[in-house]
């Protein structure tokens, strides 16, 4: 019926709202929407066009009007149901851009950890074919990303996509989960080797911690 | 004679309006708290933002100047007190820009009657212009285009247009401390002509009777109410 795929998608948005990451984008029923639209569309304007043929007391004895508006209705909530459902995604999108997740790499990473439980494949940024996000949202992610930039580059010693939570302590122990190379601090270069363990000014390490290479101690 | 005038504009200014790094400090904080809560976007504190990051890379560079002659100890409280002065600063403008995001789109064109841009600092502006028209553009793509014109725009007519929207965010409801007595009864839309506020008062009213009178609508040392 009418409609029904519409509730799907909206459907899909809310429970994605409890979601840490993106489920993989409804192609198939996105496309069957829009297919729906423009039938509903052309079903729209022949009635138009027999309801200026028949005149108006004739299309309404034949229920025409009625037609057109209801066409109308179901073609707005159509609407309605793939902005809810685009927003939300969104809106997903923003947050994980913000909180420094790369969200096309992070998507490839997803698949990744799987394949590499299993076959103990390279996980890459590619994620190949397998993305959670629709071509059209990759380049929003990456339009948002530049906005995200341009907007946080106003602030030269605020970094604004930094950790939320009040700092406590100047200097923490992390814990290294990824090589990630040599990092110049204050207090001269660290190499940062799988399973070692460091003590050191938070502001420094920020961006790797969210980036996954390094752990927070308590 | 530019001397003497100078000496007569400090004194027209009485020191209680002056403001300290101290005070700065304590504003944001409470702006901060405030944002938080409050249903509406408050007016971007232009000057105290100002204020507060020139005296922060004042502070910076102080560190980086002097970190030879300081004893390690000062450093580091130093540092601590910057690490939270940056985080103050971090939360509270992602809070704006959370509201930002949420308020946008079907809000937007009807600016003028509420005041929304005018609340907005520039870059603020300037993020919101954007972002609407990155999200127009993505819905463009996806499948506005494929609708007949009429339904191609991204707003819905809504009952009351952007006066509506403050009017839901009026009826909202806030928790607020009251920062000084007012003399009188404050009209709280009940049916009593109103109640009386005492300072140090934790009362809990609709946003539309404290807004005016809100910390952020109004200067800091007129302020009668904050957020909780």
């Amino acid at each position: 019926m009418y409609g029904d795929l519409g509730l799907k998608l909206v459907q899909h948005a809310k429970r994605a709202q409890s979601l840490q990451t993106l489920p993989p984008y409804q192609t198939e029923l996105v496309r069957a929407i829009t297919r729906e639209c423009r039938g509903l569309q052309k079903d729209s304007d022949d009635l138009q066009v027999q309801h200026q043929e028949l005149g108006r007391e004739r299309a309404q004895e034949l229920g025409i009007e009625v037609n057109i508006y209801l066409t109308g209705v179901l073609l707005n909530r159509n609407k309605r149901c793939l902005m809810a459902y685009h927003r939300q995604r969104a809106d997903k999108i923003e947050e994980l851009l913000w909180s420094g997740v790369d969200v096309t790499e992070a998507v490839g990473s997803i698949h990744g950890d799987g394949r590499n439980a299993m076959g103990g494949e390279e996980d890459g940024p590619g994620g190949a074919g397998k993305s959670s996000l629709s071509p059209e949202e990759e380049d929003y992610a990456r339009q948002y990303n530049d906005l995200l930039a341009a907007y946080k580059g106003q602030w030269t010693d605020v970094d604004l996509t930094g950790s939320l939570k009040p700092p406590k302590d100047l200097f923490i122990d992390v814990r290294v989960l990824k090589d990630a190379g040599e990092i110049q601090t204050e207090y001269g270069a660290l190499t940062l080797t799988k399973n070692s363990q460091f003590y050191v000014r938070q502001g420094d390490v920020e961006r790797l911690i969210q980036q996954g290479f390094l752990q927070k101690l308590n | 004679m530019d001397d003497l005038s100078d000496i007569l504009a400090e004194y027209n200014h009485p020191p209680t309006q002056r403001s300290t790094p101290e005070s700065d400090i304590s504003l944001l904080s409470t702006l901060y708290q405030t944002e938080l809560s409050s249903p509406s976007l408050l007016p971007h504190p232009s000057e105290l933002i100002e204020r507060i990051t020139t005296a922060l890379s004042a502070q910076l560079t102080y560190l980086e100047t002097s970190s030879d002659t300081l004893a390690a100890f000062t450093g580091v409280i130093l540092q601590t007190e910057i690490e939270r002065i940056k985080w103050l600063l971090r939360v509270y403008l992602r809070v704006r820009i959370a509201k930002l995001d949420k308020i946008q789109s079907s809000d937007l064109p009807a600016d003028h009657q509420t005041g929304l841009w005018s609340r907005m600092s520039l870059e603020e502006a300037a993020y919101v212009k954007r972002h609407v028209r990155l999200l127009q553009a993505h819905y463009t793509r996806i499948f506005l285009r494929d609708f007949p014109e009429r339904l191609r725009c991204m707003e819905e007519q809504r009952v009351g247009g952007a006066e509506g929207l403050e009017e839901l965010e009026g009826d909202k409801a806030v928790v607020c401390r009251v920062r000084k007595d007012v003399r009188g009864l404050v009209d709280v839309g009940d049916d009593r002509g109103g109640i009386r506020l005492f300072e140090g008062d934790l009362v809990l009213l609709r946003w539309r009777y404290v807004r005016e009178m809100c910390v952020g609508f109004v200067g800091d040392d007129k302020a009668v109410v904050e957020l909780v």
